[in-house]
């Protein structure tokens, strides 16, 4: 029973974990741009994610490392430096892309400038995490967060021809506009494959003391959470594609974003709209800074975890302090966050390899993970993962230089 | 036992199960005509920056003198304390008898309790 | 540095690990890779130390899978690695570690 109750539970902070200000956006702009043709990238980030969420939560359930115990311990303190830095820079970017989707949020229902909203928000966010509410924030913002749902219903309502939804999985290439066009699917696979999401979900399944029996609803919680969490970010692009596309919108400001829901749903849309983008957002920053704090903490042999009460664990909980507050800066000091969300889903993109790469040796080991190794299966979307996240970092800079604007 | 792969870069723990810190570092006693015997275990953050690089160790030392009884110098803990080698690194003591958690409770007392609402 | 006589008491083996080691006429052996130690009483006392490409294979691939791939490779010349036992090694320098012997001569780890 308590196990069926996990599974809902994890099911749920699946879904809510993959829908962000970055899943929302670049969904919506590939929508606005070339109607259904991006779906294919959706999908693929939805598959990263998932054989990524399950190889970490296997290597947790199994070994009692986290995926950061694991990197450390086996390539050493060398090399462990540098899927560190790398992680910690580009969720911090990802982290600022959320306060600013909360504060977005919170601009659209208050015509208060978002400037002032992300401070708010991050004094919020930061008092919630330092008294040690976390479970809370996670199942609350997971649960509200289903209002997202209404892109479903959006999608449904707008009635798409879905033939051509699902001609959209296969890749294609549009006539024109083609940097572009490859900008937003790196961008798709950044907003969908973050690495603070594996690194968390690993650190997930130590805290609730998986072990081997939980195996099999690991596999369902990082199958199911993710690929409703993708089919969730789909509607957003499928809506996007029969709101903006035949009006000839390309999104360009934050503020056209509600018209996904306020035009097939009215008065009601906007109020779902402003509730799914600000409760997913905090959500997702609570969890990044986290997430970094975790990383950290494991890194360099601290005790963590999301009720670690400060007094005892000072170190951890200023690492996640110092990261909150600084990520509040760039909103605050007027930059854009839709270009900022673009910027860090690309980013994010390019920076997989030194994370995926790592795990072929790591899901192989027997030393780890004894019976429970990759089988042939896990390790051809390992290796296909790892062929993409190298064609990703090639790709990432020149299409943001071409595409991005 | 292989050093590298069973003991440099594990979680080391007290007796209580406390956190310690990471091996950094191992100290080897080279002996004439003696193989060499390992005599400490090493934690902190100067042995482990300079594995990246010499001047980022020395970054780290000087940092490490600038902000003073916070994190002075590495943790060395001789070999004999060593219990278990595992998936930790257990050793027999008080972690706050060393200076492993220095920097933590120098945060505690300093910064965290100065935290209104605390 | 001014070099003097006596030998340092003391090595770090973090700092020992990738470093290049050569022998007696000055070819390059590999790097270090493993410190291997047993058991002598109440302490733990180094045995051998594992230098070359092989061996951090040795150190890294503990599946199936991957040692399957590393014994093929490992047919190749260029993967080759080294037992060095701990008389043969000489830390006196410890930032210039040295074997007593030719590369010839010393142990070839096996896949």
């Amino acid at each position: 029973m308590k196990k069926i109750f996990d599974v809902a539970l994890g099911i749920v902070t699946g879904i809510g974990g993959f829908l962000e200000v970055g899943s929302i956006t670049t969904a919506a702009q590939a929508g606005a741009s070339f109607g259904y043709r991006l779906a294919w990238a959706v999908a693929i980030g939805a598959f990263g994610l998932i054989v990524l969420s399950e190889m970490s939560g296997r290597l947790a359930a199994v070994s009692g490392r986290t995926l950061a115990d694991a990197m450390r311990e086996r390539f050493g303190f060398r090399f462990f430096v540098i899927p560190l830095v790398v992680v910690l820079l580009v969720s911090f970017l990802v982290l600022a892309s959320e306060l600013g989707g909360v504060a977005l949020a919170l601009q659209m229902a208050t015509n208060v400038s978002l400037r002032w909203w992300v401070l708010i928000v991050t004094v919020v966010a930061w008092a919630l995490l330092w008294k040690g509410t976390f479970s809370i924030i996670e199942y609350g913002t997971a649960g509200l967060g289903l209002v997202a749902l209404a892109f479903v219903v959006a999608a449904v309502k707008l009635h798409p021809h879905w033939g051509q939804v699902a001609g959209g999985l296969v890749p294609t290439q549009p006539a024109d506009d083609r940097a572009h066009y490859w900008f937003l699917a790196v961008s798709i696979l950044g907003a969908s494959i973050s690495p603070y999401l594996y690194f968390f979900y690993s650190s997930g399944s130590i805290e609730d003391e998986w072990d081997v029996t939980y195996l099999k609803m690991n596999r369902v919680v990082a199958g199911l959470g993710n690929a409703l969490g993708g089919l969730l970010a789909l509607a957003v692009l499928v809506v996007a594609a029969r709101v903006f596309l035949p009006r000839g919108i390309e999104v360009e400001r934050g503020e056209q974003l509600a018209m996904l829901l306020s035009s097939p749903l009215a008065r009601w849309g906007f109020a779902f709209f402003i509730m799914a983008l600000g409760v997913n957002c905090f959500g997702a920053a609570t969890e990044i800074a986290l997430s970094c704090a975790y990383l950290i903490a494991q890194g360099l042999g601290w005790e963590w975890g999301e009720d670690a009460h400060p007094k005892r664990h000072a170190r951890y909980s200023l690492a996640y302090t110092v990261l909150l507050f600084l990520a509040a800066v760039p909103m605050a000091a007027g930059v854009d966050p839709l270009k900022l969300t673009n910027v860090s889903m690309a980013l994010t993109a390019a920076s997989l390899p030194v994370t995926v790469i790592p795990m072929i040796v790591l899901m192989n080991d027997e030393a780890l993970l004894h019976e429970h190794t990759n089988k042939w299966a896990g390790n051809a979307a390992l290796a296909v993962l790892a062929l993409l996240s190298v064609v990703l970092l090639v790709a990432a800079l020149p299409l943001q230089l071409m595409g991005g604007g | 036992m292989n050093l590298v792969h069973d003991v440099l870069d594990r979680v080391v723990v007290d007796r209580n199960g406390q956190h310690m810190g990471r091996v950094d570092g191992l100290a080897l006693e080279l002996r004439d005509g003696a193989p060499p015997r390992v005599s400490h275990v090493v934690i902190g953050a100067e042995p482990a920056m300079r594995r990246l690089a010499r001047w980022l160790g020395r970054l780290a030392e000087a940092l490490g003198r600038w902000t003073g009884e916070a994190t002075r110098g590495p943790t060395c803990v001789p070999w004999e304390v060593v219990t278990v080698v595992g998936k930790y690194v257990e050793l027999d003591v008080e972690a706050e008898d060393t200076s492993a958690l220095a920097l933590e409770l120098w945060l505690r007392e300093h910064v965290v309790s100065k935290v209104p609402g605390t | 540095m001014t070099a003097t006589a006596t030998t340092p008491r003391e090595v770090r083996l973090e700092l020992l690990v990738g470093r290049k080691v050569f022998d007696a006429a000055g070819e390059c052996v590999g790097r270090i890779e493993e410190v291997r130690a047993e058991v002598d009483g109440p302490d733990h006392v180094v045995r051998e130390f594992h230098v070359g490409k092989l061996a951090v294979f040795e150190r890294l691939l503990e599946g199936r899978l991957l040692r399957a791939l590393l014994r093929r490779l490992s047919g190749h010349r260029l993967w080759t690695g080294y037992a060095v036992s701990w008389q043969e090694m000489d830390l006196s320098d410890p930032v210039r570690p040295r074997v007593r012997r030719r590369k010839a001569e010393l142990k070839r780890l096996d896949a």
